[in-house]
C-alpha cells in the first residue's frame, strides 16, 4: 500500500525538492520548451508516451510534449501524489489554451525516483496527455 | 512479469477475474476519456462490452525498479468496424508487495 496519498500543495510542502515542487517547472518548461529545465529535472532513462502510443527519450523531449507553445498556458488539475518509498506517481489532469484560442484538457501520469540521496528526485516517465478539444465557453 | 504485462494488454475487456486478482487495493486508471477511476469503477468498467476489437500489444519495455517496474508497450486495435488498426498504449506501473507483482497504476491512451 502508498506510504501517503497527498496533494499536490501538501507534498510541495513536504519535500520542496521532490516532485510536488517540481512538477509545477513541468507545466513551465512545457510552454516555453525549457531545454535546461528538463535537463536538470529529466533522469538519463526517462521515457515519455504520447497519446498515439509513441515513444521518446530523454533527447526528444522538448520538441514531442505538444504544449510548447507560448500562450498555452497549461495547468495541472486534480493532483494526486502517492508516495510509495523512493518513488512518486503523480495522477493528473491538464487544461490548456490551443492555438485556435479553444481550451484543451486531459490527463497525465508521471512517475518520479529519487535517485542520488535526498532532495534529487527526477522525473522518470510517462506523461500521456489525451487531450479533448472543447469550445472555450463550454465551461 | 513478462507475461503479466502481456496478458494486461491482450485481455482487454471482459476478463474481470484476471484484473481482479492483478489490481492492487489502490489501483488508480487513468482513461484515454480523461478519466481517473479507482479499482471498483475499473473493474466496472472492464465488465461492460468492449468498444475495440482484436487488441494486441507490442513493442513491451519492462523497466525494473528495485520492488517497482513500469511497462511500456505499444496497442493496436480495430475500432467501429474501420479496417486500419488504431494505436495507443497503456504504460503500467506494478509493485512487488508481499512476494506478489501488483498493478498499482495503469494509463490508457487511444490514438
Amino acid at each position: 500500500m502508498p506510504d501517503t496519498v497527498l496533494t499536490h500543495t501538501d507534498a510541495a510542502a513536504r519535500d520542496p525538492g521532490g516532485p510536488g515542487g517540481a512538477e509545477p517547472g513541468l507545466c513551465r518548461a512545457a510552454e516555453l520548451s525549457d531545454v535546461r529545465w528538463y535537463a536538470e529535472h529529466l533522469a538519463e532513462d526517462y521515457l515519455s508516451i504520447g497519446p498515439d502510443g509513441s515513444l521518446t527519450d530523454r533527447g526528444g523531449v522538448p520538441g514531442a510534449h505538444r504544449p510548447a507553445l507560448p500562450g498555452s498556458s497549461p495547468v495541472a488539475v486534480d493532483v494526486r501524489i502517492r508516495l510509495l518509498g523512493d518513488i512518486a506517481l503523480i495522477h493528473a489532469g491538464f487544461r490548456d489554451t490551443r492555438p485556435d484560442g479553444r481550451v484543451g484538457e486531459g490527463r497525465y501520469t508521471d512517475i518520479w525516483a529519487r535517485r542520488g540521496g535526498a532532495g534529487s528526485a527526477s522525473r522518470l516517465t510517462s506523461r500521456a496527455g489525451d487531450a479533448d478539444e472543447r469550445p472555450r465557453d463550454a465551461g | 512479469m513478462s507475461s503479466t504485462s502481456t496478458t494486461f494488454d491482450r485481455c482487454g475487456c471482459l476478463d474481470v477475474p484476471w484484473f481482479d486478482e492483478h489490481l492492487a487495493g489502490d489501483f488508480l486508471n487513468s482513461g484515454a476519456d480523461g478519466s481517473l477511476v479507482d479499482r471498483a469503477g475499473f473493474l466496472a468498467q472492464m465488465a461492460r462490452p468492449c468498444p475495440v476489437a482484436n487488441l494486441a500489444v507490442e513493442d513491451v519495455r519492462i523497466r525494473p525498479l528495485g520492488e517497482h517496474a513500469i511497462i511500456h508497450g505499444r496497442t493496436t486495435y480495430l475500432k467501429g468496424g474501420r479496417p486500419a488498426r488504431a494505436r495507443g498504449a497503456t504504460p503500467t506501473f506494478w509493485s512487488r508487495r508481499r512476494g506478489r507483482w501488483l498493478c498499482v497504476s495503469a494509463h490508457v491512451t487511444r490514438g
